[in-house]
């Protein structure tokens, strides 16, 4: 029996462990095609958005080219006058009147995912935190649950509940009471509840449980150890809270809204439902319709087909390329504060 | 007791020093060649016994529950509302000439927190009264937050139910209804085909794409990989206008094909591919690695170790995560919106024609405006939100065990192939005896 164990012992220099090391002539056929199979399967999603960046770059040239600075610096976005004779600038044809200009879309994205964001991280963060440190175990299973379901829910239904039920109601009771305190930008015409001041709320609700459920994973990574120091030396439930949970997950926060806001700032439908679809003036009051970059894109392009010239499409690529270069731009600067977070944020859709 | 260094303990191995073999009596420890060491002292065994504290005039400390409901905390918190209900009642309805829903509200809650204040400090001392404070102001926060999206939940099943009620709306589509027809005709059975023939496609293009490229992510790593998840990182942040723009662009203008099923399929795959991967890719780094080690000591190449161990461990949590990006591909509106078209047709053919999808549908149907037609619109986000739920529901239970945590079937089924081996190996056995 010893000497079968004998024979079987391994050489003296000890083979790598790992399925990743193993040597080079350890390989087998299907091995090699399995390697070559994987490789290929990951290069395609970098491929897939290679090819993005270069058709929307290619699609949005003639634009970047006939608009300049002018894109970023001109209030008023029109296809132009389709009846008119076409006009030529820097060697490309647009129709009569066409002026492609960026600033206030870019003003009303900016402006409704800051204030939804500025709405969102109190809520989310202390629902998060009464998840995970108040309640009882068996309840935090579930409300677990329902909030990254919440995270599911379509952003049409958001949309539609924000045009025909929320939006009406805030404007009959919230928006009058505000409007009636005569603050000089919280008070205007309310409408029925279509405008900038709804949209940043809808846009709040839909980004709460991405924001929470990011934060709940978070406050749960909390050692015990720490909280149980804090409450050894008398600290109260809160004063836990304040001084040992929050410190610790500060950036964690910080990432959780960035991901939250990427996702605030390329909403579409909901935006393009409750909006109000101003174009080519700046919100005057809280509850002055306005319109996103996002929601332009997709109220404009089938009138953008009417052009001849191709000129409305390109702009609307130009648009599209604005909107892609911001949203990637906080995604990675969010990413980047918080390395050590991103392995345990959950995976719960987009922008996260 | 001389077989080389298994017999002793895996530190004095790796410390390169004898262990020490006797430790009951005290001094320093004594090896077992003889030798001994002086620095490692300790006392003889006693039993170790905490000093008796001496209350001097003190009452005996009482353990603090952090987390325990008293009954004068319920009573505190239903006096508190009682006074700041009455109050409120009083100042609006009585005393003063104040009106309004929303001034009630906040004098309600002002009320409230200064009627509860008051009324802990009667016991407490102020860390804990602010502790109280602190905890109704987050509970009444996150109230809030669970009721508004709670209510857009029971909103849009309430504003839509009447249409679902009636078996019309699953079979019919919309082509030969009228503005003002009856909730008993028309229906959405179009957009329903197209959701399916859509998210189908989007399907069978990102599931095996998304599962392989996760096995690259977690299995092979290295400098590409690193990349690879950079992108797919920012991939999740695109936002899904610009992936409709994207496949508009490509398949439309620079293709001059047609708005077709296929084309929003591609879009909706474009959206659900870097989710698919990243819940994928946490998925598989939940795979112990000893089980990828154990396959390897057994002589499997890779591609046994991933086809035959990782995967089928991973199995659960690879379902669940298909299943999130269907979730999330089937709620998509926007990149439908650019490449689907609309049409109240039955459209079976993905290829040609416009194809509406659920979300689509539920959009274009409450723009018009019309009572009957919003009414209809409704139905259909209640019944796209339902589908929606209803996958969640199916992602938690599927995706609830852990990684390599079988199912009572599967178990059994596990038991049996095992009984069944054993009868094997008995069978050859007794051939050769």
């Amino acid at each position: 029996m010893a000497s079968v164990l004998e024979e079987r012992r391994e050489p003296a220099v000890a083979p790598s462990l790992s399925a990743r090391s193993r040597r080079r002539s350890e390989l087998t056929g299907p091995d090699r095609a399995l390697g070559a199979a994987l490789t290929v399967a990951g290069l395609i999603p970098t491929l897939a958005l290679a090819f993005l960046a270069y058709q929307m770059v290619k699609e949005a040239y003639p634009a970047i080219i006939f608009n300049g600075w002018h894109f970023f610096t001109s209030k008023t976005f029109t296809i132009g006058n389709l009846y008119a004779p076409i006009q030529h600038k820097r060697g490309y044809a647009a129709p009569h009147g066409a002026s492609y200009g960026v600033l206030p879309l870019l003003v009303g994205t900016l402006l409704s995912s800051v204030f939804a964001l500025i709405l969102a991280v109190p809520v989310s963060v202390a629902g998060a935190i009464l998840l995970v440190e108040k309640l009882p175990q068996r309840i935090q299973g579930t409300l677990g649950i329902f909030l990254e379901l919440l995270a599911g829910i379509p952003s049409v239904v958001f949309g539609l509940w924000g045009v025909y039920t929320f939006g009406p109601l805030l404007s009959r009771t919230v928006y009058k009471w505000v409007d009636s305190l005569g603050i000089p930008w919280l008070s205007g015409h309310t409408g029925a509840g279509e405008g900038l001041a709804t949209a940043s709320v809808v846009l709040a609700v839909m980004i709460i449980p991405i924001i929470a459920s990011i934060t709940r994973e978070l406050v749960r990574s909390v050692p015990t150890v720490a909280k149980e120091g804090a409450v050894a030396l008398g600290l109260t439930p809160s004063e836990t809270v304040r001084y040992v949970t929050i410190p610790y997950v500060r950036t964690g926060i910080i990432a959780a809204a960035v991901l939250g806001w990427a996702r605030a700032l390329g909403e579409t439908i909901a935006v393009l439902i409750i909006s109000g679809n101003a174009l080519n003036i700046y919100p005057h009051s809280i509850f002055a319709p306005f319109s996103t970059m996002a929601a332009t894109i997709a109220a404009f392009l089938d009138s953008a087909l009417t052009d001849p010239t191709g000129m409305a499409v390109h702009a609307l690529a130009q648009v599209g390329l604005v909107l892609l270069a911001v949203t990637i731009l906080t995604n990675f600067g969010g990413r980047l504060l918080t390395r050590r977070f991103a392995d345990q944020a959950l995976p719960v859709g987009r922008g996260v | 007791m001389s077989n080389g260094p298994d017999a002793r303990g895996l530190a004095s191995v790796l410390l390169g020093r004898p262990e020490p073999q006797e430790r009951l009596d005290g001094g320093s420890v004594r090896f077992e060649d003889g030798s001994s060491d002086p620095t490692i002292e300790f006392g003889p065994t006693r039993r170790t016994v905490v000093p008796r504290r001496a209350h001097v005039g003190l009452p005996p400390p009482v353990r603090r529950r952090t987390r325990q409901v008293t009954s004068s905390d319920v009573y505190n918190l239903l006096g508190a509302l009682l006074v700041s209900l009455c109050t409120t009642y009083l100042l609006f309805g009585v005393l003063a000439s104040f009106s309004g829903l929303i001034g009630f509200v906040i004098v309600f809650y002002v009320i409230f927190l200064v009627a509860y204040a008051v009324l802990v400090s009667i016991n407490e001392r102020g860390p804990t009264v602010r502790d109280k404070i602190m905890t109704s102001v987050l509970y009444s926060t996150a109230m809030l937050a669970l009721g508004a999206l709670s209510w857009v939940i029971l909103s849009t099943v309430w504003r839509g139910h009447r249409p679902l009620g009636h078996l019309n709306f699953y079979t019919q589509d919309l082509s030969t209804t009228g503005n003002f027809a009856p909730r008993s005709k028309g229906g959405a059975a179009h957009a329903l085909v197209g959701t399916l023939w859509q998210v189908g496609i989007a399907l069978v293009l990102t599931v095996p794409l998304g599962i392989t490229c996760a096995v690259f992510l977690s299995e092979v790593g290295g400098p590409v990989a690193r990349l690879v998840r950079t992108v797919v990182e920012a991939m999740t942040a695109l936002p899904s206008i610009v992936a409709g723009l994207f496949i508009y662009i490509t398949w439309i203008v620079t293709l001059h094909e047609g708005h077709s099923g296929l084309a929003a399929a591609l879009a909706i795959s474009v959206t659900m591919l870097p989710i698919m991967i990243r819940a994928a890719d946490v998925v598989l780094r939940l795979v112990p690695g000893n089980l990828r080690e154990a396959s390897c000591a057994l002589g499997a190449p890779t591609w046994r170790t991933v086809w035959h161990v990782i995967l089928p461990t991973a199995r659960s949590g690879l379902t669940t995560s298909v299943i999130l990006a269907v979730a999330w591909g089937i709620g998509e509106t926007a990149p439908v919106l650019l490449t689907a078209g609309y049409t109240t047709y039955m459209n079976t053919n993905p290829l040609r024609g416009p194809m509406v999808s659920l979300p689509l549908a539920a959009y274009e149907l409450v723009k018009t405006g019309i009572k009957t037609m919003v009414e209809r619109g409704f139905a259909v986000a209640a019944f796209l939100l339902l589908v929606v739920i209803v996958l969640f529901a199916i992602a938690r239970i599927v995706g609830g065990r852990g990684p390599g945590q079988l199912s009572k079937m599967q178990r059994r089924r596990a038991v049996r192939a095992s009984r069944r081996d054993a009868q094997r190996f008995a069978v050859a056995d007794g051939g050769r005896a």
